[in-house]
């Protein structure tokens, strides 16, 4: 076999190696803490917006949740379902008719996107429909939503 | 001089080849200035943020009032953020035309790809500092064109997520947001900025303007 790797290159090439770890080290350590700690990660507790008993179907409710608009509505076979009113577009806050949304659509004011009241996107930009919420009913009919992880 | 010269011999030779060194006449014209004009917007840029940073506070609570304060109480407040705006704004349109002459005029070719890719770099730069700064005052305005930004960068395919929760200082937008943004704004990216324009400027002197079209 030719011993053509001089023995200065093999040292050079011995130092290096542990040199760029030694140098890599702290660069990952300051990746992550650059990355915001996990209790800055953590979702918000869940949060009770109103009783099933006091919606009709396609009745909805609108609140504020994990610094966001939202709403949950009824379904005409009495589900509750929740989502987010946040655009998927560029995340502008989507404008939801007032009253009753039977055949009704919310509108996102800023690029015309479109949505049916179940937050799927019917026209426009928006490429997906709007982000669910986590719907559970106590027994007395309380609507609590969540942050559904993924 | 000969003070200095004394104890730092030869610094008058450096000093009067930086001075006088001659440039071409195609160059004495309007287009040729937009790179200097730029690097003025800058120093304005730089001399004006110090001022400014004095009575600024960077914090969700404090922000909007500290600017009000700086544009209604402190002397001459409303003229340093004006131009600090202004310049900004000029400073974003300079680089951008002075990209064009160099396009224009062909000036990226060889020997001078590193100083258009260097350039390039100034570029992005320039328009994410005036990215960064448009949050500071905290208004309406900033807010919404900051979550739009973030919104934007979420888009990206894969390393989107990251890049938002990274901005965001978690996983909604966070008051570390605005910490977040301002040190980029007032630190790391002019910072940067510095670096890659003596950069520049050390390859246009290597490299000499280019010749007329
Ligand atoms: C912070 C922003 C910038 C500053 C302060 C700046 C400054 C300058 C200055 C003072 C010059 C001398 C000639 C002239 O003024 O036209 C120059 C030349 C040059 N700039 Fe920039 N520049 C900036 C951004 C850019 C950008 C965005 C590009 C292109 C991507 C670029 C590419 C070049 C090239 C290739 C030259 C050499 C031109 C030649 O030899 O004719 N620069 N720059
Ligand atoms: S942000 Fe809703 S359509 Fe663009």
């Amino acid at each position: 076999m030719d011993n053509n790797v001089s023995r200065r290159k093999f040292l050079g090439g011995l130092v290096a190696v542990p040199t760029m770890a030694a140098l890599a080290a702290p660069l990952a350590a300051v990746g992550a803490y650059i990355y915001p700690p996990d209790s800055f990660l953590q979702p918000p507790a869940p949060k009770k917006v109103g009783n099933i008993n006091d919606l009709k179907a396609w009745d909805y409710i609108p609140f504020g949740y994990n610094q966001a608009p939202a709403m949950v509505i009824k379904t005409d076979t009495g589900d509750i379902q929740s989502f987010y009113l946040k655009c998927t577009h560029l995340g502008c806050t989507v404008e939801v008719p007032e009253g009753n949304l039977d055949g009704k659509q919310l509108v996102c004011p800023c690029h015309g996107g479109y949505f049916d009241p179940l937050g799927n996107n019917t026209g426009g930009p928006p490429p997906t429909p709007l982000k669910q919420l986590a719907v559970t009913i106590e027994e007395n009919g309380d609507i609590i939503v969540e942050e559904r992880m993924a | 001089m000969k003070w200095i010269e004394e104890r730092l011999p030869g610094i008058g030779k450096v000093a009067k080849d930086v001075a006088e060194h001659p440039v071409p006449s195609h160059t004495l014209n309007v287009f040729y200035c937009l790179g200097g004009l730029t690097l003025i917007a800058f120093i304005v840029q730089v001399v004006t943020g110090v001022f400014l940073a004095m009575y600024y506070k960077p914090t969700p609570e404090a922000a909007y009032a500290s600017v009000q304060m700086i544009t209604n109480e402190v002397r001459f407040g409303s003229m340093m953020r004006s131009i600090h705006h202004w310049a900004a704004n000029f400073m974003v349109i300079f680089c951008f035309l002075h990209m064009l002459r160099v396009y224009y005029t062909g000036s990226f070719k060889k020997p001078r790809e590193m100083n258009w890719v260097a350039g390039s770099f100034l570029f992005i730069l320039t328009i994410v500092m005036a990215f960064t700064g448009y949050i500071l005052p905290y208004e309406q305005l900033s807010y919404w064109g900051a979550v739009i930004g973030v919104e934007t960068a979420g888009s990206l395919p894969v390393v989107g997520e990251m890049a938002k929760i990274m901005m965001q200082g978690g996983i909604t937008v966070s008051p570390e947001m605005l910490s977040r943004f301002y040190v980029l704004h007032v630190l790391v990216l002019p910072a940067i900025t510095i670096a890659f324009l003596v950069a520049h400027f050390v390859m246009i002197r290597v490299q000499g303007i280019s010749d007329p079209m």
